[in-house]
């Protein structure tokens, strides 16, 4: 179905990894996973796939691609020829949707097409009924949720009816359940004798679905696995490769070995004495009667990282911003702990960026308060890039006047102390460019330095891993322990189990805006939270 | 402002073209005051108004209509009975607000009943049925689509500016506009690249013209609307 003939494709005047020498062939009816480290080409495959390499994007193409007994690169007609063959789902829910409603995100496609409008609507009522989402037809999309939208995304290039369905990381900003669903689409897919191509970090929930797999790393096919081949890898193997869990299993086996989150230190539920204390939290929406958020009481260990767990729509997202003191709905206090963390003090001191305050029993933050006692490293980091240069983005969130008052605080010292943080960081070389010049990942750590830099003692953070391979995950898991061991309380909001187990000492679930559990990961709870967080995986 | 999301099903469904012309009618005649101060011209204004508030009750907001209803009557009430009492600035104040209650509130009217029941499919549909080519009608279908985008970029942007304190009141307001301008146009062009990627690779431009799904054509009551709103200007030659 698929035929690549000694393909190299370099990207015009960009500094993203192209494709090299790739020679290969994917059948017709074979579900093929790309994988390896982010930048390892696995993107640029499916673009060759779906044409939009080089069609949309400009660079070098030598060698053949063929989809469908089409030369993607010569075919008349372009794109659009290809996308009758080929149907592509994207990562990023927000930026693949034309229409407001879902019926008319089905029929897009098939209305480019110049299909008759009675044959779109049978098409996208036996396609509803395949997806099981009728409820959603006639919805508007920007109500529904990530895992809601990557269905609908899944469904509007199914209605089309194209042979090969190439996936760019659709799991990454999807919950258990959503991943579950996409589970059944891609068996659905299987079973109707698509070809499928998905390129993906998250690894578990393919588990029996994957007829082979090929491993990329700089642009090169470095490596070609079967589906049983990629199962049987042990844990070392896999490791070395930089692939996450392939099976749903290793995720709980990775954390009993790598025990750095199931600390002995706090046991099995929160200590009262040394936890910033939630109270009364609620949030109502406007016009709704019952409120959505609805926390009497929770305990957030100070100095610890917790990880804020549940499904799409739980609540998790509208507690932390109740948390950050964000919208004027949200109800409660926060108090503050009566005792500080253990052995955190003296770290404190020692970080640069850290206003050692004097730990009395303080009174309760309210919302205004809590704005300026915590501080949210967002999902998208672009929303909270300003500035001209890495540094001043740094210096923006540095407070005029420092709070301990014993530190010069004139613009020279600023500096000084916004260099450190930067070069705690790895930073330091890119101070001076423009923050939006950087990789993801590089942007995601100016945000944290402007967290640092803020001398906030709590710092949440919104989803930090969507999209990020094993390496990059463990990085943002290293950096969150760090925080929590200069005595920063961290609270992330989080799907992903490996990253949870990897980077949390406990977690706080939520279920339909309440707090359904609160434990530390000692190994009974580190098995709970994966179970919680696992998508069922059924062959 | 947005369109509505799903199609309007009730009984009297006019083609958006028809809506489109029935507004603009209802924006000339009560808006602009096409036609000044005859007396043809006030009846027809009279005329369209409570056509404005019938299409509104029977398409389903019934209670929008009557809100629309209560608040024009206060204001000709006020008209009538207030404004003669009352001089001075407050007098022009109250006359000025009234002026632009009256003129304005019909035209609110006809393009709620138009938003409401319209689809933007069924919007972009009517105008490729009207011939307007795809150069006009895919940006327009991109802007609707990107409202809500725009709006709630803009939130995460504020929330991101007030954490860093840099909000009105907050010491660094000089900042705040600036500041903002920045990440809402880079996310605003990743979000409008990542959009054209996924338009074409599903199809977008396969071919000159695209078909749709929305039920769109004209029926007994769009000729009798359009008939209606053919009056209205006839109404101008009259000789009084």
């Amino acid at each position: 179905m698929i035929h690549f003939d000694q393909v190299t494709f370099e990207y015009a005047g960009d500094a993203h990894t192209g494709v090299y020498d790739l020679n290969g062939e994917i059948k017709s009816g074979e579900t093929l996973l790309l994988c390896g480290d982010s930048g390892c080409g696995k993107t640029t495959v499916t673009r060759l796939i779906n044409g939009l390499a080089p069609h949309y994007f400009d660079g070098t193409l030598t060698g053949h691609v063929a989809v469908a007994g089409l030369d993607t690169a010569s075919a008349p007609g372009g794109l659009a020829a290809i996308a009758r063959h080929v149907g592509s789902v994207f990562q990023n829910p927000k930026s693949q949707f034309f229409t407001l409603d879902v019926t008319g995100e089905l029929a897009f496609a098939c209305e480019n097409f110049q299909m008759p409008p009675d044959e779109i609507r049978t098409r996208i009522a036996s396609v509803a009924a395949d997806f099981h989402m009728e409820d959603l037809l006639d919805r508007p999309i920007t109500n529904l949720s990530g895992g809601q939208k990557q269905k609908v995304a899944c469904a509007s290039v199914s209605t089309a009816g194209p042979d090969v369905l190439v996936l760019d990381e659709p799991s990454s900003n999807l919950d258990a359940r959503a991943i579950a669903d996409l589970r059944a689409i891609i068996a659905l897919w299987k079973r109707q004798g698509k070809t499928v191509v998905i390129a993906e970090h998250r690894l578990y929930w393919l588990d029996g679905l994957i007829d082979r797999a090929w491993y990329l790393r700089h642009g090169r096919l470095e490596r070609e696995m079967t589906g049983d081949e990629l199962r049987g890898l042990s844990d070392a193997e896999r490791r070395e490769l930089g692939l996450r869990p392939v099976r749903a299993e290793q995720i709980v086996g990775t954390v009993s070995a790598a025990d750095s989150a199931a600390d002995s230190a706090f046991g099995s539920a929160p200590e009262t004495a040394r936890s910033y204390a939630v109270d009364h939290f609620s949030y109502t929406y406007r016009r709704a009667k019952q409120p959505t958020l609805d926390v009497p009481h929770a305990l957030l260990p100070a100095g610890r990282v917790t990880a804020v767990t549940g499904f799409n729509g739980a609540g998790k997202s509208t507690f932390v911003r109740c948390l950050q003191g964000l919208d004027r709905r949200c109800k409660g206090t926060l108090a503050p702990p009566a005792m500080p963390p253990s052995g955190a003090a003296s770290a404190t001191a020692a970080t640069p960026g850290t206003d050692a305050k004097p730990v009395k029993p303080a009174k309760p933050l309210d919302r205004k308060a809590r704005l300026n006692a915590c501080f949210t490293v967002l999902q998208d980091v672009n929303c909270e890039l300003f500035t001209e240069s890495v540094l001043d983005e740094v210096l923006l969130a540095m407070p005029e006047r420092d709070g301990s008052g014993d530190e010069p605080t004139g613009p020279a010292a600023r500096e000084t102390k916004a260099r450190s943080i930067l070069a705690d960081l790895d930073l330091a070389e890119v101070a001076d460019r423009h923050p939006l010049s950087l990789s993801g990942g590089q942007k995601q750590r100016v945000a944290i330095a402007a967290a640092l830099a803020s001398g906030r003692d709590i710092v949440i953070f919104d989803e930090p891993t969507s999209g990020l391979d094993m390496r990059h995950m463990r990085e943002v898991a290293g950096l969150l322990r760090s925080l929590a061991a200069s005595g920063r309380t961290v609270v992330v909001v989080t799907h992903d189990p490996e990253f949870a187990l990897a980077a949390a000492d406990g977690v706080l679930a939520i279920d339909r805006g309440r707090v359904t559990g609160s434990y530390a990961f000692d190994a009974a709870g580190a098995r709970r939270l994966a179970a919680f967080l696992t998508a069922k995986v059924t062959a | 402002m947005n369109f509505s999301t799903a199609s309007y099903r009730g009984i009297l469904r006019f083609d958006p073209r028809t809506k489109i012309l029935f507004t603009l009618t209802v924006g000339a005649f009560c808006l602009t005051m096409l036609g000044g101060s005859a007396p043809a011209a006030s009846a027809v204004r009279g005329a369209l108004t409570v056509v404005s508030f019938l299409l509104l009750a029977v398409s389903g907001r019934p209670r929008a209509a009557l809100v629309f209803l209560v608040w024009l009557g206060v204001a000709y009430a006020a008209a009538e009975w207030l404004l003669p009492h009352v001089g001075g600035f407050l007098g022009w104040f109250i006359y000025a607000t009234l002026g632009m209650t009256t003129q304005t509130l019909p035209s609110a009217i006809a393009s709620y009943w138009l938003l409401f029941t319209t689809t933007a499919g069924e919007l972009i549909a009517a105008l490729q049925r009207a011939r307007v080519p795809q150069a006009v009608t895919i940006p327009l279908a991109v802007m609707f689509r990107f409202f809500p985008t725009v709006v709630g970029e803009a939130r995460q942007i504020n929330d991101a500016m007030r954490m860093r304190g840099v909000h009105l009141g907050g010491g660094k307001a000089s900042e705040m506009f600036e500041y903002r301008v920045v990440p809402m146009v880079t996310n605003s062009v990743k979000i409008a690249d990542e959009l054209s990627q996924a338009a074409l690779t599903r199809g977008l431009g396969a071919a000159p013209t695209r078909t749709s799904i929305a039920r769109i054509g004209f029926g007994w009551q769009d000729w009798l609307l359009a008939a209606g709103c053919a009056a209205c200007f006839a109404a101008l030659a009259l000789p009084w």
